[in-house]
C-alpha cells in the first residue's frame, strides 16, 4: 500500500531523482557551517509558524498593540508558548547568524567561487537583524517605543538614503501612530519575503560538484539525519528557556506618564552600538558622533562585502580582522551592561 | 537567407532595446508612486497643549504634555517658575525626563544631561533642548512653540 502510494507520487514527480543526487553529493563530515545554516533554516520555518499564528490575535494599533500582547501572553490557551518560541527563536536565529558569519569569516569560505553566497549572506544578516529588531518593537512598551525612537533616527543618520529610509520606516518625518503598523508591516510582510528570496538563492549560489577534502558523508541520509538531531536540540532547548524564561511584555508606551531617567537598553545584539553611542563625545571628527558610528559601520560593511575581491592570496588576515571583530563585539557588549 | 541575417539581428536588436526601454519606463513609473506612498510627509501639528491648573503643579516637579505627537516638558522650578523643553533628545530623539534627586534632565536611553535651563551638560548630546513657550492664564497653564 505504502510502496504503492510512493510509486504513484514518485512517476508523477521526480522525487527518487533528487533524493539520487543527494544521494551521490558529499560534504565534509563535519562541516559547522552546514549545520548551523540548517538550524537557522529550521529556526526560521518555527518563525514563520508561529509568527503567522501571532498575527491572528495581535493588534497593530498603538492603543491595542500592549493590550493584546498580554492577552496573547496571559490569556490565549498556550499563548505564552507560542510567544516565547517565537522570541526566543528569534534570539537564536540572530545568534546563529552571527556564528554562522564568524565562521565563513575564519574559515575564509567567501573567496572564489563563493561570492554570491557571501553577499547574499551577507544580506541575510541585516535582514535577519532587522527582522529580529521590529519584532522587538511591535509590543509597544515604553521601552520598545524608545527604541523605536532611537534606532529610527540612528537610520536617519545613514549615508545617502538614510533620511529617505528614516520617513519610510517612521511613516512620516515624526514618529506617529502610524510607525508601529509600518513596523508591523516590516516584521511580517516585507522583511519574510526578503529572507525566504535571498535564503533560496544563498543555497541555491553554493557551488556543486567539487570533490571534498578529508572525511565525508553523503547528504542524504547522513547529512540530513544529523542535522535532524541537531535541529530537535535547539528547538528543546527554545522551548524550555519559552517554558522557563519568559520574556517579560514591560509597561505600556506612555509618553505622559511614562517617561522615565531609567536605563532604556536594546536587545542584546545592538548592545555593542548602544556602548559606543553612549560612550562618544558629542562630535567626532566634525561629525555629530551617531553620523560618525553609522558611517564606521557601514565602512566595515562595504570592506566585509568587499572580502572577496580584496582577498585572493593565501594570508590568513582576515580570519585575524574576524577574530578581532568578535572581541570588540563582546568587549563592548559585556561593558554596556555594567 | 546571406542577406537577412544581419537585417534579422537589427530588427530584434531594435525590438530587444524598445523592450527593455518601455519596460525600466514603466518600472520607473509605477515605482514613484510607491516611494512617495511610502515616505508620506507630515501634516501640520497642534500648536498649543494644555498642562493644567497652575495651583496643582508644585515647585520642583514636572509634566510630560503632548504637543500633537511632540513630547513637551514642563518643568516648574523651586521658585516657582515655569519652563518648558521639547522633551525629545538631541542625540538620538529618546524621550527625556525630569530628575527631581538631581534637579536636571536626563536621557534614560544614552545618559545624556541636561541643565534645567535645557543646555547640554553632560553625555553624548550634541545641542541644547529646543525650548517652549509658556503662558499662565486664569490659573491654566498651556505650552505653545517659541
Amino acid at each position: 500500500m505504502l510502496d504503492s502510494m510512493r510509486k504513484w507520487v514518485s512517476d508523477r514527480t521526480g522525487a527518487p531523482a533528487v533524493v539520487d543526487r543527494l544521494r551521490e553529493r558529499r560534504i565534509g563530515s563535519w562541516s559547522i557551517p552546514h549545520y548551523v545554516g540548517g538550524v537557522l533554516l529550521m529556526l526560521f520555518l518555527v518563525e514563520v509558524a508561529s509568527g503567522i499564528l501571532l498575527m491572528l490575535p495581535y493588534r497593530p494599533d498603538p492603543l491595542q498593540a500592549h493590550a493584546s500582547v498580554v492577552a496573547i501572553a496571559g490569556r490565549l490557551p498556550y499563548g505564552n508558548l507560542v510567544r516565547g518560541v517565537h522570541a526566543w527563536s528569534s534570539q537564536a536565529f540572530v545568534a546563529m547568524l552571527f556564528v554562522h558569519m564568524a565562521l565563513t569569516l575564519v574559515m575564509r569560505s567567501y573567496k572564489e567561487p563563493k561570492e554570491l553566497v557571501w553577499w547574499t549572506g551577507l544580506a541575510l544578516l541585516l535582514v535577519g537583524v532587522f527582522l529580529a529588531f521590529t519584532g522587538a518593537i511591535l509590543p509597544w512598551s515604553q521601552n520598545a517605543y524608545l527604541q523605536a525612537r532611537v534606532s529610527s533616527e540612528m537610520v536617519g543618520h545613514g549615508p545617502f538614503f538614510g533620511q529617505w529610509l528614516k520617513r519610510m520606516l517612521r511613516g512620516g518625518t515624526d514618529l506617529s501612530p502610524w510607525s508601529l503598523n509600518h513596523a508591523y508591516g516590516f516584521h511580517t510582510g516585507v522583511l519574510p519575503a526578503m529572507t525566504t528570496l535571498l535564503f533560496a538563492l544563498h543555497v541555491a549560489f553554493v557551488p556543486r560538484g567539487k570533490p571534498v577534502e578529508g572525511p565525508s558523508i553523503p547528504v542524504y541520509p547522513d547529512f540530513f539525519v544529523r542535522l535532524a538531531a541537531a535541529c530537535t536540540a535547539v528547538l528543546a532547548a527554545i522551548i524550555s528557556l519559552a517554558t522557563f524564561a519568559p520574556i517579560a511584555v514591560g509597561t505600556p508606551a506612555n509618553l505622559v506618564t511614562g517617561a522615565t531617567t531609567g536605563d532604556v537598553r536594546p536587545p542584546w545584539y545592538f548592545l555593542f552600538l548602544h556602548d559606543l553611542l553612549r560612550s562618544a563625545p558629542p562630535r567626532l571628527l566634525g561629525l555629530e558622533s551617531p553620523q560618525f558610528i553609522l558611517g564606521a559601520l557601514s565602512v566595515l560593511l562595504l570592506f566585509a562585502a568587499a572580502l572577496p575581491l580584496i582577498d585572493r592570496r593565501g594570508s590568513k588576515i582576515t580570519a585575524y580582522v574576524g577574530a578581532v571583530l568578535v572581541v570588540v563585539f563582546l568587549v563592548l557588549t559585556g561593558h554596556a551592561l555594567l | 537567407m546571406g542577406d537577412d541575417a544581419p537585417k534579422g539581428g537589427d530588427r530584434r536588436d531594435f525590438l530587444g532595446t524598445s523592450i527593455a526601454g518601455t519596460a525600466t519606463a514603466l518600472g520607473v513609473m509605477s515605482a514613484y508612486p510607491v516611494v512617495r506612498f511610502l515616505t508620506p510627509r507630515d501634516e501640520a501639528s497642534e500648536r498649543i497643549a494644555n498642562a493644567g491648573e497652575a495651583e496643582k503643579f508644585f515647585p520642583g516637579t514636572a509634566k510630560t504634555v503632548l504637543l500633537g505627537d511632540r513630547p513637551v516638558l514642563v518643568i516648574r522650578l523651586d521658585d516657582g517658575t515655569f519652563r518648558a523643553f521639547s522633551a525629545v533628545c538631541t542625540h538620538l530623539q529618546c524621550v527625556v525626563a525630569y530628575s527631581t534627586q538631581n534637579k536636571q534632565i536626563e536621557c534614560p536611553c544614552h545618559r545624556g544631561v541636561y541643565s534645567l535651563e535645557g543646555q547640554n551638560i553632560a553625555g553624548p548630546p550634541p545641542r541644547p533642548l529646543d525650548a517652549f513657550v509658556v503662558h499662565v492664564l486664569n490659573g491654566i497653564v498651556t505650552i505653545t512653540e517659541a
